[in-house]
């Protein structure tokens, strides 16, 4: 299976209270293509859950990367086998 | 001398504890010293505060043996008997290094029967090391931040690695068909005493007893083996950010994805940044704290004259011990990060992140610093 790498110089369009900015997001094409992530994909807003701050809409110029490895012994639901 | 030379030579002068060398003083004959231990990875820390306090008109000299946190945890709560002979297990034995008012490290003899450590240092908390709380009369106090890091040889393609990944690279090896990641002699980790190896295990779910690939000792071994690797695509290894940043020139640092995380991110906002800032408000999960763990008085004070100034120098207690140095700054110059530069913090390894808010905010002032 091809995977893709993206590169995004994140945007300030996920901030409540900023506006997206016109740059485009870097896009590295790595190791051939998957998918790019679609719609809101990071918390707007304060953050306070340990979720909502490790997927807090990142500052502009902040380098952010989509990798889809291929993982055959991750089980169907996507959780992880136990180790050997 | 080549520099692939000069790096085997310097790995061969940190390889400990070695036994005592004629030429080398002993560490006890030293002015004022004060002895820590443990973490290899808070090393440029330390050097860089060795050199200012042997400079001084009235010096003090840092005696410092970096086998790893847990062997520093172990030496300091193995020590039932601090004013008397060496209990099991306590102690450190052999040479350590100090650093002159030039910043050179040099070698000094222990005493041959062990000397007592008045902090140990680790990236970890005691009872990552022990499976215990410190027994009494003996603390652990947190100091700075330490990101840790995936690093690869510089001719590597890969950028990134998902903390799924990691936990097949490392938990399984060949067997985990991570690719590129499959040959177990080109992953050069450490071992269960090593605090960026208990970090690295809390954050992909791997026990640090665990783990794949081959024990390279400490940091250095894990920089050479990496950053001289000929199978370039295949090699990875895990060391501090803080030494990281000091061998950009031969290894990657790779982007962390961490579990439930949308993206991965580096722990300074690009590649070529030291702005720590993605560890500092939360992207970026492979952190700890600095842990200075030694003994106590009845007031929960350390114990000893020097014990007390080092931990009142690292935690800025200038009120209580004068300090030749602004902390703050020797921290962010040694690639550290100074909690009052944290937006986030954790109270247990590996734990949940949540928002934390410095009683004085100094992140203006540490991106001036470097640079960003």
């Amino acid at each position: 299976m091809k995977k893709l790498i993206f590169i995004t110089l994140a945007l300030a369009g996920c901030g409540s209270d900023n506006k997206a900015k016109p740059d485009a997001p870097v896009v590295h094409e790595v190791d051939a293509a998957v998918d790019a992530p679609a719609g809101p994909d990071c918390f707007m807003g304060t953050p306070m859950t340990h979720d909502e701050i490790i997927n807090a809409c990142p500052d502009p110029g902040v380098t952010r990367i989509f990798k889809h490895p291929s993982l055959p012994l991750m089980n169907p639901d996507g959780t992880l086998p136990p180790l050997p | 001398m080549t520099k692939l030379s000069m790096l085997a030579a310097a790995v061969a002068a940190l390889a400990i504890p070695t036994s005592a060398h004629a030429a080398n003083p002993a560490c006890s004959s030293l002015p004022d010293p004060i002895v820590v231990a443990g973490s290899s990875a808070v090393g440029p820390f330390i050097a860089s505060m060795g050199k200012t306090l042997s400079g001084q008109a009235t010096p003090t000299t840092l005696i410092y043996q970096k086998q790893g946190s847990c062997t520093g945890v172990n030496a300091v709560v193995l020590d039932t008997t601090p004013t008397g002979a060496c209990a099991s297990g306590a102690c450190i034995r052999g040479t350590a290094t100090y650093y002159d008012s030039t910043g050179t490290a040099l070698q000094c003899d222990l005493d041959a029967n062990g000397t007592h450590v008045d902090v140990g240092l680790s990236d970890v908390w005691v009872d990552t090391c022990t499976g215990q709380l410190p027994p009494s009369g003996v603390k652990d106090i947190s100091g700075p931040v330490e990101a840790m890091a995936f690093v690869v040889p510089k001719a590597s393609q890969q950028i990134a690695i998902l903390a799924e990944e990691a936990y097949f690279v490392f938990g399984y090896g060949m067997t985990g068909q991570a690719k590129p990641w499959v040959n177990e002699m080109q992953l050069f980790v450490r071992n269960a005493l090593s605090g960026t190896q208990q970090i690295m295990a809390h954050t992909v779910s791997v026990p640090a007893g665990r783990w794949k690939g081959i024990d390279k000792g400490n940091a250095d071994g894990v920089i050479s083996a990496v950053g001289t690797s000929t199978a370039p695509e295949a090699t990875i290894g895990i060391v501090g950010a803080a030494d990281y940043d000091q061998h950009r020139d031969t290894l990657t640092e790779l982007a962390f994805q961490s579990f439930h995380q949308k993206g991965a991110y580096y722990p300074d906002s690009t590649a070529t940044s030291f702005d720590k800032k993605n560890v500092r408000d939360g992207h970026y999960t492979a952190f700890g704290y600095l842990h200075m763990v030694t003994h106590v008085n009845g007031t929960g004070d350390p114990a000893t004259s020097a014990s007390l100034r080092f931990v009142d120098w690292i935690t800025g207690n200038t009120t209580r011990t004068a300090a030749p140095f602004d902390i703050t700054d020797v921290t962010i110059k040694a690639h550290l990060i100074p909690t009052c530069a944290m937006k986030v913090q954790r109270n247990s390894e590996g734990g949940a992140l949540s928002p934390f808010h410095p009683a004085t905010d100094c992140s203006t002032h540490f991106e001036q610093t470097v640079g960003q």
